[in-house]
């Protein structure tokens, strides 16, 4: 195929032609934000992600912070194997093939180590590291006294650059960690941070991974990787605000039970919720995974696509959960073999595990139709993974 | 005369861009977001961001280089909520829908870096240097990212063409 022709193709994808420009709804925002839903880094998007090379846990440097030495290198309690497991993407085809997923990666919890621990403004945070069997590195961070932490795992591509990173932060009981992290490969010796007022801090690095915490205030501009020479190697932009580090929407209203599924892998509750600025929210339960989004009332419907696990993976479920706009009134599930299944709600709400004979290639499903009360399409929705 | 900050953008000068390249902004999205209305929504929000933010524009480049990747950031974000990369809209005849079901197929097992890559290409019509800028990569990199991207899209779309 030449490149004219895949040009082409791009054209039919996207044409060029529907789209108009709206300056005065621009203005309109400006003054109306809200900040968006936090993407839920499933180990579906991070294993197609971006970055690394193998886990090395090196010696302290003690920069950027106080560090407590000890942690690095200390292997991983059970607990955070358990966490860190959830990085793997491998022993299900099926789920694969559904999921149009082509990245098989294993979390070498063998190898989980401590790779810091941080004394914060938030309070004690301890980063856990295990590498990956397609050489990405899998971290969970959690503040010490939390109930929970958080999971990333990412994989350097080879054509990648030297390094990546972003700003994050965090809100767990009250408490709000905001820090810059990233990996990079091993010609980035050291890392450092601007700041926007020009200011330049340390960035902490163990082996491929780097991590530092910024107080109130403290605005990141760049992140900046040199070789051991001191020499600049890559400079990457990072801010607050950009998405993937954005706050988390959450619900403001009480919780009503819609959905309680009795599935392979236990029980699975479906609660709703208000959200702030008239969002809608929903919450999936299960014992070893949840799922909270809050978003617009839309027209047609908002929805989430995705499997759920046991604790021990050895069982998985795949569910379609969101919400319809008012002017819904039924919600059909196509498939490729043309088959069609209308969705059961509650009000609103809607939760649907999918039939493993919709697993497989042929069968999976395609699109969402909603329609009004005369049976008027009103809105279709592909639900397709993307692989990010 | 129109004011303009030592550090930042003005006003005039993001709606300026905002309306010259509208089309390649929203193409792009969408590409990236998985639906048109996505797509315009992400343009739509990332310029109210710019303009919010538009004292951080420090202007150590073109304006237009600045604002890419808060429109690519925005769409990937819309992407990852949606959890879709298809297009909706109106049904396409078959032929069409096949072609752009196995484009959307090959694109989707791309990684996210030659993507993107891609979708600047095609539809911002940026250059590697522009690339390079919103993914944060040398120009060198763009090109073998492009050329990785170009070989494994002809690949799958000649496979399903067979």
């Amino acid at each position: 195929m030449t490149e004219p022709v895949l040009a082409a193709a791009f054209d039919s994808l996207v044409p060029a032609e529907p789209f108009e420009p709206d300056w005065a709804d621009v203005l309109v925002r400006v003054n109306a934000h809200e900040p968006l839903l936090r993407r839920r880094r499933t180990w579906y998007a991070l294993a197609a992600a971006a970055v690394i090379i193998a886990l090395l846990v090196g010696p302290a440097f003690g920069l950027g912070g106080k560090f407590l030495d000890l942690f690095t290198g200390s292997p991983a309690p059970e607990q955070v194997k358990r966490e860190l497991s959830f990085g793997t993407n491998e022993g299900n085809d099926q789920v694969d093939e559904l999921m149009h997923q082509q990245v098989k990666s294993t979390v070498l919890l063998g190898r989980a180590r401590g790779l810091l621990a941080v004394q914060t403004t938030a309070g004690l945070l301890h980063i856990w590291g295990a590498p990956t069997s397609d050489g990405g590195l899998c971290t969970y961070m959690v503040l010490v006294g939390a109930p929970h932490g958080w999971l990333a795992c990412d994989t350097l591509a080879p054509d990648a650059g030297p390094f990546v990173g972003t700003a994050d932060s965090r809100t767990v009981n009250g408490r709000t960690l905001r820090y810059v992290s990233g990996q990079a490969r091993e010609q980035i010796v050291s890392v450092e941070l601007k700041l926007a007022d020009g200011s330049v801090l340390p960035v902490r690095k163990v082996g491929t991974f780097f991590f530092r915490a910024l107080t109130p205030g403290q605005q990141p501009a760049a992140l900046v990787g040199k070789d051991g020479a001191g020499s600049v190697v890559s400079e990457l932009p990072v801010a607050f605000g950009l998405p993937g580090v954005l706050p988390p929407v959450n619900p403001v209203g009480p919780r009503r039970t819609l959905f309680v599924l009795q599935t392979r892998i236990g029980k699975v509750t479906m609660k709703g919720a208000a959200g702030p600025a008239g969002k809608r929210c929903w919450i999936v339960t299960a014992e070893a995974i949840g799922f909270t989004a809050c978003r617009d009332v839309p027209r047609g419907v908002e929805f989430d696509f995705g499997p759920y696990y046991n604790p021990e993976q050895t069982e998985r479920i795949v569910l379609l959960t969101g919400f319809v706009g008012p002017k819904v009134h039924t919600l059909e599930l196509r498939f490729e073999d043309g088959a069609r299944a209308r969705l059961p709600r509650k009000g609103r709400y809607f939760a649907y595990e999918l039939p493993q004979r919709n697993w497989k290639t042929g069968r999976r499903p395609t699109v969402l139709v909603a329609r009004d009360p005369k049976g008027t399409v009103i809105a279709r929705k592909h639900v397709f993974p993307d692989g990010l | 005369m129109r004011r303009t900050d030592v550090k930042g953008a003005d006003l005039d000068e993001i709606e300026a861009v905002y309306r010259e390249r509208f089309t390649a902004f929203a193409r792009t999205a969408t590409a990236i977001a998985g639906d048109v209305e996505s797509g315009r929504d992400a343009v739509q929000e990332a310029f109210a961001k710019a303009v919010r933010e538009r004292h951080a524009f420090r202007r150590e480049g073109t304006l237009e280089a600045w604002l890419w990747p808060i429109v690519v950031n925005e769409a990937r974000d819309r992407a990852r909520r949606r959890r879709s990369s298809a297009l909706t809209g109106e049904p396409m005849s078959d032929a069409y829908r096949f072609e752009d079901d196995a484009l959307r197929a090959a694109l989707a097992a791309l990684p996210e870096r030659q993507r993107l890559a891609a979708f600047l290409r095609y539809y911002a019509d940026l250059d590697y240097e522009g690339i390079a800028a919103v993914l944060g990569i040398s120009p060198g990199t763009v090109g073998a990212t492009l050329n990785a991207a170009h070989a494994a899209l002809r690949r799958s779309l000649g496979e399903v063409r067979t």
